[in-house]
């Protein structure tokens, strides 16, 4: 983990427009994230931790619009806002260069596709020069094996199957050179010429196998002909974080991804989150409403209360010295046992008309006369811990 | 459950509905007192007299189970239907205009499928854009219009406007070639058009499908209306769903996510209305025939109506009732073929 | 709980409420039986007046309900009951000129007027507040049921097809209404004795023969063969659509309810026999099946008409079973209705409380769509000859009239034009209402879509 930043949301305004009325959903929402890290997203149903998952992909739907702020990313120390981008330059970073995988494994895969479709489909539109490079290769070094003379009949058959003709060849190198080459994609539907096709097929399948045995899926060529109601929760949810780090991206996005699972399985996927990072090194944003999963997993933590980022720390030093007051309810909320079981009192403000000043004031026991009529600047309470509470305005660096 | 129970138990299944059919016409038909339920066997005047005799001859007069017994197994050993009041076996009248229907249905079947399927996912795709207005607007009109006044409208336009198509099921000059009795056609299917290539006739090709125009159009366009209907919104609960935003986040692009992922989970709902569109063209081909003179099962059971013959009338419901039922089967095996949840179990 | 309830106010209820049980057993009566009361107009007449009757009995009762209940806080809202009822009793007696009615409407008015001038807030003579606590309790509980209710009418009001549809349906009923002030029914009854049967223009007949004529001063939409007035048939078409609509759908609907409810209720094998009832008749293309159940019930002595309208409920109540049924399956597993049950509701008190009001939406949708489809059904059996006599005013069976004009003369082939295309378009317009209507609601009702 490093302090270069990955990923940085300036705030971010999101207002999703009903027959209700229009729902402020986030609220100047402030957050960076470094780079290798894992930084959790923590909040209550409703406080917009999972709408900010989907702002970083500019994937929100309908009837909500962005209506302020900036999502920056790092490429290559310049930062590029992505909230100003085409349509091509988003595509190309989703599943790419960040991922995203989410809460129900079972609605998030397509039912009527089988598991190796659905990942191949990622790994052919992010990785395709890769593929088709390999097929080459594989090709060419068959035809070199095949000029040994020690071999069998057997081994020969074989060797010859990955033997690409030289139209096939000249098709996969067209798909190289051009990526979105019409004619190649003609040929792809055409039963003769397509059987480049199969070749390349053949390969992503077996990256598909090699992705599943990495998420520690037993017997993974069979569950990649399996389609998506066959599987179970656990299995289900492996396959879409194999979706998801196919392509190796630099970040994930995971919107509680253990919610619906059984506690046990929880841990199994909690676990094999944790393995994959050493061995990917991927940047992970853990979206979740459970302080637990948070303290297990997370370098970093962000609480969010009612469309605010309210409190931004090490993990460490959330736990033991929280500063925003709805956080240290919150910890105060977790049951321990012998202790009396605590609630925050009162309800989440509506959305729809939330209070003038700090969204968090009717139910503070901190509030102060400024709390009611005037928002709360984000700053640094201390190094390293931002907090969005008047209580730590006169502390500002 | 896999597969081929699957396909058994709906056979298994659809049987019974048969025989309850067919239980139901025989029900409704007792109805009638013993007099009127013998004149259906009435073949010509004279037996008018004797109808007590008909009467015992076809048990009429036995409790009803026999009766349903006898009356069952003339309907699908002997192929009796009764005869209607022209005198003419109901069962062979049938089976003359039968290539007629045939022949129209088969034209529009592909239509509607392909208007409907087609327009509704396009629909759903866009929603509020211009082509789902439109098509909105479509699919209300089809299910607005009478398909008898669209019928007599383009008639009115297309015929007797610009002379473009006729009605009746080919001109006077093919009937008189046909119908000749020294004339080197052959029939092979029974449907014009095709015996028209066979034969090598190709003017009679032309002629018999600028007679098949206007009822096909009134047909296929009344009828893909509830198609599309069905597949739109179908279409959009397929693109409500978690897995398409699952799919952008991987990075595809607008048309592969519509055309891959949520296209074929709306097109399977959509099938299982396939049944009710053979109901849609059973009942239209009655009127669209009636309406253009084209001389198919539907005219023929439509005048039996209206001139109170009741044999005509029963067999084709029951004929109805068997094609609706066999297809609605077919549909349903389909379906399960396409979807991997029933299709693997 | 002992209320205190002012006399005054429990009486005028319970008048209210016996007026409107006397209405709805009148119209039971007059749908079973005929008409035991003179009137102008004869049996076919007794049956619409039941119809009505029957409705205009809910009103009443509900009237009492709101009486009894709650009842107008303001004088804004009394003037709207009190209208509302008495444009209703106005309607029928203007319709059909029963003077009993007539009677019954002004009867209603007084007491509603009674009732507003003995409220306990403006007479100190019935006064007392606790009926007014109890109202009070009662308003908030209604008030999240009355809010949705005000969110759908803005969803109806801001869907331009809705109020599209219904200012058709509106239009229509109201010609129906005033038909006979539309177009006048004294000739009509002059040859006929039928108002129904549309009136044949002799001098013309005897000028032209049957050949149709153009539209003239006489004739606002020309004639048909016959030499039959195509306006009136149109005008009093309208009260034969809707009567064939809201009877054959309304009675398929509640056929088809009551023995849906009926059937899951009851479960075990009264559920089997009955769903397998309804697979039988769904075998069957539904005209296909109308038709043969005419023929069978004209040579049983049926007029035709009436033979139409009864084979369409036959065979339209399966719909309606299958669909509440459908939707009491669903919602009986639900988890709201096991909590229900693990608090000790009683069966039926379940469904009354959780599965009715939760599937009166798809209801409501199918009969506004239903009734469009049954009125293109009995248009397109008159037109095949099966449905309504020549010479009636049904539109589909004008339609049939116009087969042997629709090429019109060589020179002019869309010389009679005014024969079909008149009569279709009111066809499809009033179709086209219903339709519209039923597509915007469904897309109103549908909750996961509402909230977008």
């Amino acid at each position: 983990m490093s302090e270069e930043r990955f990923l940085r949301i300036k705030d971010l305004d999101l207002r999703f427009y009903t027959y209700e009325g229009v729902v402020e959903a986030l609220d100047k929402v402030n957050l960076h994230i470094k780079n290798g890290e894992t930084i959790g997203v923590v909040g209550e149903t409703g406080c917009g931790k999972s709408v900010t998952g989907l702002s970083e992909l500019v994937l929100i739907p309908s009837p909500g619009r962005i209506e302020g702020g900036k999502v920056l990313l790092n490429r290559d120390g310049k930062w590029v806002n992505l909230l100003r981008q085409k349509d091509a330059f988003l595509r190309n970073v989703r599943g790419n260069e960040i991922s995203m995988i989410f809460q129900d494994p079972k609605s998030a895969l397509n039912p009527v596709y089988t598991v190796e479709n659905q990942i191949g489909e990622a790994i052919t539109h992010h990785r395709m020069e890769e593929m088709c490079k390999r097929v080459i290769d594989n090709s060419e070094k068959a035809k070199e094996e095949l000029k040994r003379t020690d071999l069998s009949d057997k081994e020969k058959a074989k060797l010859r199957k990955n033997v690409l003709s030289n139209r096939e060849k000249r098709f996969l190198e067209r798909i190289i050179d051009y990526p979105e080459d019409t004619i190649a994609r003609w040929a792809s539907r055409i039963p003769v010429l397509n059987r480049f096709k199969k070749r390349l097929n053949k390969e992503v399948k077996k990256e598909v196998v090699r992705m599943l045995k990495d998420m520690r899926i037993p017997d993974p060529e069979r569950v990649a002909e399996m389609y998506p109601h066959e599987l179970s929760g656990g299995m289900a949810q492996r396959v879409v974080i194999a979706m998801g780090l196919c392509c190796n991206p630099s970040m994930l996005i995971a919107d509680e991804p253990t919610t619906n699972l059984d506690v046990t399985v929880q841990l199994q996927i909690l676990t094999l989150i944790k393995e994959l990072k050493k061995e990917y090194g991927t940047t992970i944003q853990y979206i979740t409403h459970d302080m637990g999963v948070v303290a297990e997993m997370c370098d970093r933590v962000a609480v969010m209360y009612a469309g605010n980022v309210v409190e931004l720390a090490d993990v460490f030093e959330v736990f033991k010295n929280p500063l925003h007051p709805y956080t240290r309810a919150l910890l105060e909320c977790i049951p321990r046992p012998g202790a009396e079981f605590k609630s925050i009192e009162g309800f989440v403000p509506s959305l729809i008309s939330p209070p003038e000043g700090c969204r968090f004031n009717d139910r503070c026991p901190f509030a102060m006369d400024k709390c009611v009529s005037v928002k709360p600047e984000f700053v640094a309470a201390k190094a390293g811990h931002q907090v969005l509470c008047h209580l730590y305005t006169g502390e500002a660096k | 459950m896999g597969l081929r129970t699957y396909i058994l138990r709906r056979i298994i299944l659809a049987i019974p509905v048969l025989f309850g059919a067919a239980l139901f016409v025989f029900a409704v038909i007792q109805f009638l007192p013993v007099t009127l339920r013998a004149t259906l066997y009435v073949t010509n005047e004279k037996q008018i007299s004797r109808l007590d005799e008909i009467a015992k001859l076809y048990h009429l007069t036995d409790p009803v189970y026999v009766q349903f017994y006898y009356w069952l197994r003339a309907l699908l050993l002997e192929r009796n239907l009764g005869t209607d009041s022209l005198g003419q076996p109901v069962y062979e009248a049938i089976m003359k205009r039968m290539p007629t229907t045939v022949e129209i249905v088969m034209y529009a079947s592909p239509i509607i499928v392909a208007i409907g399927l087609t327009l509704g996912v396009l629909s759903g795709a866009n929603k509020d854009k211009l082509i789902d207005q439109a098509s909105r607007v479509l699919a209300i009109m089809g299910t607005s219009l009478p398909s008898f006044w669209f019928g007599i409208v383009l008639l009115s336009i297309f015929y007797a406007g610009l002379q473009w198509f006729p009605p009746q099921r080919v001109g006077i000059e093919a009937q008189k070639f046909i119908g000749m009795a020294n004339s080197s056609w052959r029939w092979y299917t029974g449907l014009v058009t095709i015996d028209a290539l066979i034969n090598g006739q190709l003017w009679i090709f032309v002629d018999s499908i600028r007679h098949l125009v206007l009822p096909v159009t009134v047909l296929s366009l009344l009828n893909s209306a509830v198609m599309v209907r069905v597949t739109r919104s179908s279409m959009l609960e397929a693109l409500s769903k978690d897995y398409i935003t699952a799919a952008k986040a991987k990075g595809l692009t607008r048309k592969e996510v519509i055309n891959k992922h949520a296209r074929r989970n709306a097109l399977i709902p959509a099938m299982t209305i396939s049944g009710l569109m053979v109901a849609g063209l059973l009942t239209g081909v009655t009127i669209t025939e009636t309406v253009f003179n084209m001389g198919g099962i539907g005219q023929y059971a439509a005048r039996s109506a209206t001139r109170i013959d009741i044999p005509p009338v029963i067999g084709y419901t029951i004929m109805s009732a068997v094609v609706f039922v066999i297809s609605n089967l077919i549909v349903d095996i389909l379906y399960a073929y396409i979807d991997p949840r029933i299709r693997l179990g | 709980m002992v209320e205190e309830r002012p006399l005054g106010t429990t009486l005028l209820t319970l008048l209210e409420a016996t007026v409107g049980l006397i209405e709805i057993n009148l119209g039971i009566l007059m749908l079973l039986v005929g008409n035991p009361l003179p009137t102008v107009l004869g049996p076919i007449d007794a049956f619409s007046t039941g119809i009505l009757l029957v409705f205009l009995s809910i009103m009443s009762l509900f009237t009492a309900y709101s009486l009894w209940a709650g009842g107008p806080t303001n004088w804004i809202q009394a003037v709207l009951v009190l209208v509302i009822d008495a444009i209703a009793k106005i309607m029928l007696v203007v319709t059909y000129g029963t003077s009993w009615i007539a009677l019954a409407a002004t009867l209603e008015l007084d007491l509603i007027a009674l009732y507003y001038l003995t409220r306990p807030s403006t007479t100190p003579f019935f006064g007392g507040d606790g009926v007014r606590s109890v109202l009070e309790k009662f308003r908030i509980e209604m008030q999240p049921r009355i809010k949705e209710l005000r969110f759908t009418f803005r969803l109806v009001r801001k869907s331009p097809l809705s109020i599209v549809g219904a200012a058709i349906i509106i239009f229509y009923v109201l010609i129906a209404i005033f038909a006979p002030y539309l177009a006048d029914p004294t000739a009509a009854i002059a040859q006929t004795g039928d108002p129904n049967m549309m009136w044949k223009d002799n001098e013309l007949l005897r000028l032209s023969s049957v050949q149709p004529q153009l539209p003239s001063v006489n004739h606002p939409f020309g004639t048909m063969e016959g030499q039959y007035d195509i306006y009136y048939g149109c005008i009093w078409g309208a009260r034969q659509a809707l009567r064939i609509g809201l009877y054959v759908a309304g009675g398929s609907m509640l056929i088809g309810l009551a023995i849906g409810v009926f059937a899951s209720y009851y479960g075990g094998w009264i559920d089997e026999v009955l769903m397998r009832f309804t697979d039988i008749i769904f075998a069957f293309p539904g005209l296909i099946l109308s038709m043969t159940l005419v023929v069978i019930l004209v040579p049983l002595g049926f007029n035709r008409l009436d033979a139409v309208m009864l084979s369409l409920t036959i065979v339209g109540w399966p719909g309606y079973s299958r669909l509440i049924r459908g939707e009491i399956l669903r919602i009986k597993n639900e988890d709201y209705v096991e909590a229900a049950k693990s608090v000790g509701c009683s069966d039926l008190r379940v469904i009354y409380k959780h599965i009715l009001p939760n599937s009166i939406y798809p209801i409501l949708i199918v009969f506004t769509l239903d009734i469009g489809t049954v009125v293109l059904g009995a248009a397109a059996l008159s037109f095949l000859g099966i449905g309504a006599p020549p010479g009636y005013a049904d539109w589909g069976q004008i339609i049939a009239l116009s087969m042997n004009w629709i090429y019109g003369s060589p020179s002019n082939p869309f010389g009679n034009w005014y024969t079909f295309v008149i009569p279709g378009l009111f066809i499809s317009m009033f179709v086209m209402g219903w339709n519209l209507l039923g597509d915007a609601l469904r897309d109103i009702l549908d909750p996961t879509m509402r909230r977008k």
